[in-house]
């Protein structure tokens, strides 16, 4: 489990030990005072890769009170007090207030998830001197995680030190230690020791894989595809219950980019074998097309109204009214595959096969050879073809060449990241923002032309009545129309600017540097 | 952070009683609050448990920055630290008056506290000298417990006129009616001879009662040893004063 309290030092307490017998054994000159314990019921929420907590923040609920706190000084940032509402799931469910705006930036467009139910009991002692004053605090923690039956976890000692008197809270410290207690620096949950939860520790959709050069380019592929593979199975659950809509988002990325890995990552499977996986994949991105389309629709509700003359935009709802049903049926299909056997099997297939084949570099010549040459062969290739498309772009190239180029560039940046971990970061770093500046041109631009298609078709489907609301409807859809074509004509206008930004001298001589063998 | 001084230039008016239970309230309320006890008696100090170090001195307290953050000591009481005082703040006022911007010395004393604390409060010594003048200057607002007596409402004249001398905003003082003793006809017509003549009186009255006078013997702020009596709702109706005056 990740860090859900304020850091601090632990001293974990064994089991059977007289332990307030084991504190007032501390000193004969001080006195102790036990102050009773009181229990609260504490559940944390954060989204699933984790943003409150790398925003080093945790959000607690406690019965119908939320506190946003932070994790490292434990003092609440913000909180909201007695909510009426119902288990809020997306920022915008909570009412207007402070947590809401905290929060809003960082969960954008993720659910929040109950990470862990855990119920507290904290007893403190506090330490007295001659003039009955309290110069040590320390608690005693018992630790419960109810979400998985009751478990007791850990009962921990906390110390807090008071301001002035440092002193004894270090002649504390000194005698739990002298006892052979452990201390850990960190906090508490894992001072309670981790528990199996529904959710993976340490969520990221970016390929995390630990490549040495001198490794056979077969087992590098399959560390990579075993990492992606792990990314698909993580977000399943969340597709399948409809969380919101990253879940599919992160999965889709993980299967484009297996596939990806299959056609550029050359020659490591057999031909054969290469091309029945890379089939099964299209399948798996296929079944979930649709309703990744109408999430991106969707998403767009709140910019498309914004791009219209406020009196235009309610002819958009029945618009999104007709989207928002066709992703209920689409959601349906989609979790229906996901529960199907065919997709089992075809995920237990390729697990199968990542687990027993063997490199035979008569089938597969790249198998056996090392990992750092072939990547640096094939980032070179791609880079090369890259710089060759992207200079015979101008404003007279056809929307279709500049399409192919932007596949390209991606084609590109998948390599550069599934073979991160083979060059120096700070170099990749530098490397990755130039190509991401290029690829957010070209990626707006392909965005704002699909969208235009869209609602292009739209308008071919609807009856032209003289109906006024379909009116409405027309003229607001056809508005949108002109404003994104008015954009993408800007957009592609600054394609030079960016494109010039990845190909010169600098980034250029990087990529020599870094990808060729000389 | 809101600096805010508890004063009165006669003893025995209620004043450390006030400056206890006020910063305890405001530490209560989730401010983290510094008490700075500058009165040589120490009376602050002695109610909540704490003795200043051996090695404090008027000295230090004069030089501020870290001779202060090394003295600052926690009390019982979650957010509320306390800068207790030693018996050579007697010399105080010569200290003071030794160095060359001797009346704004302890203004930039507690500048230098600026960011730990969200309220500071002062625990003044009677009187009116070179450190009252210190605190008129370092204080956003100065909080004048008065017992409804003639004698008091003079000294509060001659308060309001050395202001004006020495040029500080009058405006800062804001008074409250200490010690009252409802029975006294005195006390009654006291207090509405000055609510009709003087500005700044804050609405709560805090009532002569033995829970405040036995802080001494219990060593606690009143509203721990007793929550619920009518002196703590005085004093919490007190504190949701100031602390609005002091949120604009």
């Amino acid at each position: 489990m990740v860090a859900l309290l304020e850091k601090s030092d632990y001293y974990i307490l064994p089991d059977g030990l007289e332990r307030l017998e084991l504190l007032r054994r501390f000193t004969t000159d001080h006195s102790f005072i036990l102050d009773p314990s009181h229990k609260k019921k504490e559940e944390f929420l954060d989204t699933f890769d984790r943003r409150l907590h790398s925003a080093n923040l945790v959000l607690i609920r406690e019965a119908r009170s939320y506190y946003l706190r932070d994790l490292t000084q434990g003092h609440t940032v913000a909180s909201l007090e007695g909510d009426k509402s119902i288990g809020p799931k997306f920022w915008w469910d909570f009412p207007k207030c402070s947590l809401r705006l905290r929060i809003k930036p960082l969960c954008d467009i993720r659910a929040l998830l109950s990470l862990a139910k855990i119920e507290r009991s904290i007893a403190t002692l506090r330490l007295l001197n001659e003039d009955k004053k309290t110069v040590l605090l320390a608690y005693v923690k018992e630790l419960k995680i109810l979400n998985r039956g009751e478990r007791k976890a850990a009962v921990v000692v906390q110390i807090k030190p008071i301001r002035g008197y440092e002193e004894e809270a270090g002649k504390f410290k000194k005698y739990l230690k002298a006892l052979g207690l452990e201390a850990i620096d960190g906090d508490l949950i894992s001072a309670a020791g981790s528990f199996d939860g529904k959710y993976p520790l340490h969520y990221s959709s970016k390929i995390n894989v630990h490549l040495k050069p001198e490794m056979k380019s077969l087992d590098a592929a399959k560390m990579i595809f075993r990492n992606l593979l792990e990314t698909m199975k993580v977000n399943e659950f969340g597709i399948i219950e409809d969380i919101d809509t990253e879940f599919l988002h992160d999965f889709r990325v993980a299967v484009r980019r297996t596939r990806s890995a299959l056609s550029q990552i050359k020659a490591i499977f057999s031909v054969e074998d290469t091309i029945k996986f890379k089939d099964e994949f299209s399948v798996i991105g296929k079944a979930t097309n649709e309703l990744r389309d109408l999430d991106v629709y969707l998403l767009t509700e709140d910019s498309y109204k914004k791009m219209l003359p406020e009196e235009l935009r309610p002819g958009l709802d029945p618009l999104f009214d007709s989207l928002s049903e066709q992703r209920e049926k689409a959601k349906k299909s989609c979790a229906d595959y996901l529960r199907s056997d065919s997709y089992k099997k075809s995920i237990r297939t390729w697990e199968e096969f990542l687990d027993n084949s063997k490199s035979d570099p008569e089938l597969a010549t790249n198998s056996e050879r090392s990992v750092i040459n072939l990547a640096k062969e094939n980032i070179w290739k791609k880079y090369s073809r890259v710089i060759k498309l992207g200079r015979k772009i101008d404003s007279n190239t056809p929307d279709s060449e500049v399409h192919s180029l932007r596949i390209e560039c991606k084609k590109l940046r998948y390599l550069l990241e599934f073979f991160m971990s083979l060059f120096p970061e700070d170099e990749m770093k530098v490397v990755i923002k130039h190509l991401k500046k290029l690829q957010d041109n070209l990626g707006d631009f392909n965005d704002l032309y699909v969208q235009q298609q869209s609602l292009k078709k739209f308008l071919s489907q609807t009856d032209i009545g003289y109906d006024q609301s379909k009116q409405k409807t027309l003229a607001a859809a056809g508005g949108l129309v002109s404003v994104l074509y008015q954009r993408q004509n800007d957009v592609r206008k600054k394609f030079k600017e960016n494109f010039d930004g990845f190909s010169d001298k600098e980034t250029t001589s990087l990529f020599t540097k870094l990808f060729t063998k000389g | 952070m809101k600096k805010i001084a508890i004063y009165s230039m006669k003893g025995g008016v209620g004043k450390t009683a006030a400056s206890v239970n006020l910063a305890y309230l405001a530490a209560a309320d989730g401010f983290n609050t510094l008490l700075c006890d500058l009165d040589p008696q120490g009376a602050s100090t002695y109610y909540f448990r704490i003795r200043a170090s051996k090695n404090f001195s008027t000295n230090k307290f004069i030089k501020g920055g870290k001779h202060i953050d090394k003295n600052i000591k926690g009390t019982d009481f979650p957010n509320l630290d306390l800068l207790p005082s030693k018996l050579s703040y007697r010399n105080l006022d010569l200290a003071l008056d030794a160095l060359k911007n001797s009346k704004k010395r302890l203004k930039s004393i507690f500048n230098e506290l600026e960011d730990d604390y969200d309220y500071l409060f002062m625990d003044c010594p009677p009187g009116i000298s070179l450190i009252s003048e210190n605190v008129f200057n370092a204080a956003d607002f100065i909080i004048v417990p008065l017992i409804p007596t003639t004698l008091s409402e003079l000294t509060y004249e001659k308060l309001l006129s050395f202001f004006k001398k020495n040029d500080i905003n009058p405006k800062k003082i804001h008074t409250f009616f200490s010690m009252v003793e409802s029975r006294k006809t005195l006390h009654q017509e006291t207090m509405q001879k000055i609510s009709q003549e003087a500005g700044n009186i804050l609405k709560t009255a805090i009532l002569y009662r033995s829970d405040i006078e036995k802080m001494g013997v219990h060593r606690e702020p009143v509203p721990v040893t007793s929550p619920n009596s009518d002196s703590t709702q005085a004093y919490k109706k007190l504190w949701k004063e100031i602390k609005a005056i002091s949120n604009h």
